[in-house]
């Protein structure tokens, strides 16, 4: 990791003022993204992840509490004025969404929340210009017969174009990150690998990096250069993709690799669901938040672990006790299935 | 589209039946216009020729059989409490009196529900918010005849005890071409604040609510996520949707203001269509009261279709094939 | 007349646009479960339901006036020493003294113990109405919602016919007969309001017979008025009870507006609504009489509606408002 990163997240918390006391959503989570390349964050519902993305975002309600630093190509996000923030917003950092069929505006056509996007970010284009490249985006999307499609309602399309559009309307200003909060989740499983895969081309057309966020292990395997582990809203583990798959050093990581179909049916075991359900973001347990559901737990757990590098480079990072201590993974080839 | 407009008329008019024969007997049965016609002591000749003329000798249904045959013609018949005055002229003169009030009054309604609506969703727990809610609690709470009666209270005794005269009518309805230009405009003011505030109060929470469903929902943290302006995002993006749902309530309070406000108009004496309302139940003026009925279904009617098509316009996922 | 359209019938909070207002205000990834092992058990639903009521103070306020009025409307006549209908000729038309502390109306009664009487049968017939109209918009919703159908059509035909038809038109009509007394006017009222309960009901047993444990209780052979009554009802509770609070405020408004029409309750039996009647015609020179009672009807509505709100935070958590 030589290169300057994009996007550099330090001691990030969030927390979330509620009748029932302070939700802790993100419990001081680090991180890079480096130009070009794809950060997979993966965790359960309630890990922290996309709340830590929506802080990047800084679209977070206003009764968010927020701690750490941001810094985004050299500026901190959290520094900004709203009006600057604006300024980077769906034009250097574009995010996509989770649920397609609410997330475009029901009462007006792809060409008008398209054209919008571009317009707000680039004045001088003109209605004529920025339309027809509402039609080029549909088209390196897959929409088959843009120039009409465009003028479509939201509801004219189906849940895989809508998701398209949607990658659409991301990448329209060419952004330097792209943030995919499940982007596939809401979507038919056969859809799911073409959106997947328009999300790459999307990529690659922009040269943009990205931070995908899923709760699917399985799905980053083909697709991301880096995979950090969330649970509990702290990060459990960091590395790259081969490492988290082949060499992690994690009992939650670890845990969801056995809950994935493929990946299960590769190391011949059977598939183990993760007993128990993720903490409550108000009352978390004491010490390791993983402990009541880990295998591994021992007395030392009462004490919450660091994440700590691991090897030489340290770019390995695991936050458990035993990390060192744990038996080798025994999986043969879990990519394959993406492949 | 035509078809459906035409579905639709058809298909209230079971309801446009049932509702005018519930009132009709309703009100027929509700007093002996007989008995008072005894104490007025006319002659026999008199007596026969009023009975023969509103077939009062006849059972409830056949008498609302002949009303409803000259209605559908047209014909409402005469009023016999105002004078054998013809219905239809009555309730016209009546409701053009009425609607000098719902007019402005429904535009300053729907001017301020909306603007007070949206301000207090969007900055949901200010002071504001707390405010305009505080505002349409009061005004659902407060009935109109205790408001209208506060405010003659205060412009008629109050203001005037303090400072010697009266900024605005209390009482009657006075035109440009009976009494001049600013008397006009003195005594529209109270009725006009009368029927604001409590129609108002419930408005402007009803926008309040759809208005905090839209903002929380997702096609507006789309619009935020593409860094348009907070204006664009809440007044194209979040508006937009929001009045969808208040174009019901809008028809039908527009219909209803427009059909008379019967205690609005009993408080500051005015001469309008829920007063003549009030006039043919109390004197059991069929023909007077099934008038104001049906002008008042009608305009529901006509209000609510109006509605629908809006709604068509407004959400493109409707089509009416 | 659309003055008096009835709250309860276009509250927006009960008429749901579709889902929960809040839906996206704390992300999803924030959920609050309770449910780890050895960190406190989680808390009863009738203590989180109390302590949420708790937190809504002006609902807690609300309430305790309330019974403050309701008590002195019990108490208050009969600590008085002058009966609601007597008469003392000795002192007509009097404003206020330390014997008659709001005064007389034109024929010597004392206002203030009509006022408390009048206060009290308005409360009377508010409390029959809402309890009437729940009762009977329950059975015929749950009917409707659940059996769909005949009666679910007839149900929404009947919505439309008091739109098409206002509801304040029928009153006015049939109440120039038989809303003279107060247990005429209440059943009127109930006879006509019944319908906006009835919706919201439907609502909710359309949307709970698909659910997970009325099927199941179908698939163990329950019968449809055990399923309706054991199974679903329970779980609109809430709303009912809050609609019911919210139909008090409801009828007092109309009852006294109907009154104040001279429509309603007749002399010398008093309602807070035809007290004010009875006293417009001398507004000029004795306001009070006419601010003291519109005061208490205002007084009364306002805190139900407090109270209502506060209750739906309370009762119904999924729907809390914005």
């Amino acid at each position: 990791m030589a290169t300057t990163p994009l996007l550099s997240v330090r001691d990030l918390s969030v927390g979330f003022k509620t009748d029932d006391g302070l939700v802790k959503a993100v419990t001081g989570i680090s991180f890079d993204v480096v130009p070009g390349e794809t950060l997979a964050v993966v965790g359960e519902s309630g890990s922290g992840k996309s709340v830590s993305a929506m802080a990047v975002m800084r679209l977070l309600p206003s009764y968010a509490q927020i701690t750490g630093s941001i810094e985004f190509d050299g500026r901190d996000l959290l520094a900004l004025s709203v009006a600057q923030m604006r300024k980077l917003q769906g034009n250097e950092i574009a995010m996509v969404f989770q649920d397609p069929m609410t997330a475009l505006n029901p009462v007006f056509t792809i060409a008008n929340q398209l054209v919008e996007g571009i317009r707000i970010h680039n004045p001088t284009v003109s209605k004529k210009a920025a339309r027809d490249r509402a039609v080029d985006l549909l088209a390196l999307v897959g929409i088959p017969e843009p120039r009409q499609r465009v003028d479509n309602y939201p509801h004219e399309f189906s849940g895989g174009m809508r998701q398209r559009a949607m990658i659409a309307m991301a990448i329209a200003n060419e952004p330097k990150l792209l943030i995919a909060d499940e982007p596939t989740t809401a979507l038919d499983v056969t859809i799911q690998a073409q959106v997947l895969e328009v999300m790459k081309k999307a990529q690659e057309a922009t040269g943009a990096a990205m931070m995908l966020i899923t709760h699917d292990l399985g799905l980053v395997a083909g697709v991301a250069d880096r995979v950090q582990v969330m649970y509990g809203g702290r990060l459990f583990e960091t590395a790259d993709t081969d490492t988290i798959f082949y060499r992690s050093r994690n009992p939650y990581t670890r845990g969801l690799m056995t809950s994935i179909p493929t990946a299960a049916a590769r190391t011949d075991a059977r598939l183990q669901p993760i007993p128990g359900a993720p903490p409550s973001a108000i009352r978390q347990p004491k010490g390791c938040v993983f402990r009541p559901r880990c295998p591994n737990a021992e007395d030392e757990c009462f004490e919450e672990p660091d994440l700590l590098p691991l090897g030489e480079t340290g770019e390995h990072q695991s936050r458990c006790h035993f990390a060192e201590a744990l038996p080798e993974l025994e999986i043969n080839d879990p990519t394959e299935r993406s492949a | 589209m035509f078809a459906y407009v035409a579905r639709r008329v058809l298909t209230t008019i079971p309801l446009l039946l049932i509702g005018t024969f519930l009132v009709f007997s309703l009100t027929a049965i509700s007093g002996d216009p007989l008995a008072r016609l005894a104490q007025l002591d006319v002659d026999q000749a008199a007596y026969d020729r009023i009975i023969e003329l509103y077939n009062l000798d006849q059972p409830i249904p056949q008498r609302y059989a002949s009303w409803l045959v000259s209605a559908a013609q047209g014909d409402m018949g005469p009023s016999p409490s105002q004078g054998g005055q013809q219905t239809f002229d009555l309730v016209w003169e009546r409701a053009k009196n009425t609607a000098r009030l719902a007019v402005p009054a429904f535009i300053i309604i729907a001017f301020t529900a909306v603007t007070l609506g949206v301000y207090s969703a969007v900055k949901q727990y200010s002071k504001l918010d707390y405010f305009v809610t505080g505002f349409s609690f009061l005004g659902i709470s407060l009935p109109t005849f205790v408001f209208g009666l506060l405010l003659q209270v205060f412009f008629g005794i109050w203001f005037f005890d303090w400072f010697g005269f009266r900024p605005f009518f209390v009482q009657g309805m006075r035109t440009v071409s009976s009494h001049g230009f600013v008397p006009m405009i003195q005594s529209h003011v109270l009725p006009i604040i009368t029927l604001w505030l409590v129609i108002t109060a419930s408005e402007s929470r009803f926008q309040r609510a759809a208005m905090l469903e839209v903002i929380n929902s997702d096609y507006i943290r789309t619009a935020r996520a593409k860094g348009l302006p907070r204006r664009t995002v809440i007044l194209k993006h979040g508006l937009r949707n929001a009045l969808i749902p208040l174009v019901t309530i809008w028809a039908i309070d527009f219909a209803l203001l427009l059909g008379g406000a019967v205690v609005t108009e009993t408080i500051f004496a005015w001469p309008g269509l829920g007063r003549l309302l009030l006039a043919g139940i109390f004197q059991q003026d069929l023909n007077l009261t099934m008038g104001v009925v049906v002008f008042i279904a009608a305009l529901v009617v006509i209000f609510n279709l109006i509605a629908d098509l809006l709604y068509g316009v407004l959400d493109p996922r409707i089509r009416y094939e | 007349m659309s003055e008096t359209l009835p709250p309860a019938d276009r509250d927006p909070e009960t008429v749901p646009l579709s889902g929960g207002a809040l839906g996206n205000e704390i992300p999803e990834e924030a959920h609050l479960i309770d449910e780890r092992e050895g960190i406190g058990a989680s808390r009863s639903f009738g203590r989180q339901t109390w302590d949420r009521f708790r937190r809504h103070r002006l609902a807690l306020f609300a309430a305790i006036v309330l019974a403050l009025l309701a008590l002195a409307f019990i108490i208050g006549p009969i600590l008085s020493p002058h009966g609601f209908a007597e008469q003392n000729f000795m002192a007509l038309n009097q404003g206020p003294s330390l014997q008659h502390p709001f005064g007389t109306d034109t024929i010597g009664r004392d206002i203030m113990v009509r006022t408390f009487q009048g206060g009290r049968f308005s409360l009377r017939i508010a409390l029959f109405v809402a309890l009437l109209t729940t009762a009977i918009g329950t059975v015929i919703g749950a009917i409707a919602g659940y059996f769909g159908g005949l009666i679910d059509t007839l149900l929404n035909q009947l919505i439309n016919l008091f739109l098409i038809v206002p509801t304040l038109v029928i009153l006015l009509v049939v109440g120039v007969r038989y809303g003279a007394t107060p247990n005429g006017i209440a059943l009127m009222l109930a006879l006509l309001l019944w319908p906006a309960i009835a919706r919201i009901v439907r609502g909710l047993f359309m949307q709970y017979k698909e659910q997970e444990f009325v099927l199941a209780a179908k698939a163990a052979g329950a019968r449809a008025p055990r399923i309706m009554f054991r199974h679903i009802l329970p779980n609109t509770f809430g709303p009912i009870v809050v609609n019911a609070t919210l139909l008090v405020g409801v009828a007092i408004i109309l009852e006294s507006t109907l009154s104040f029409l001279s429509v309603g309750v007749q002399d010398p039996t008093p309602t807070l609504g035809n007290l004010i009647e009875k006293a417009k015609g001398q507004m000029d020179s004795k306001p009070s009489a006419v601010l003291i009672p519109g005061g208490f009807i205002t007084a009364i509505t306002l805190c139900v509606n407090f109270l209502g709100d506060g209750l739906r935070d309370a009762l119904d958590p999924t729907a809390r408002k914005g």
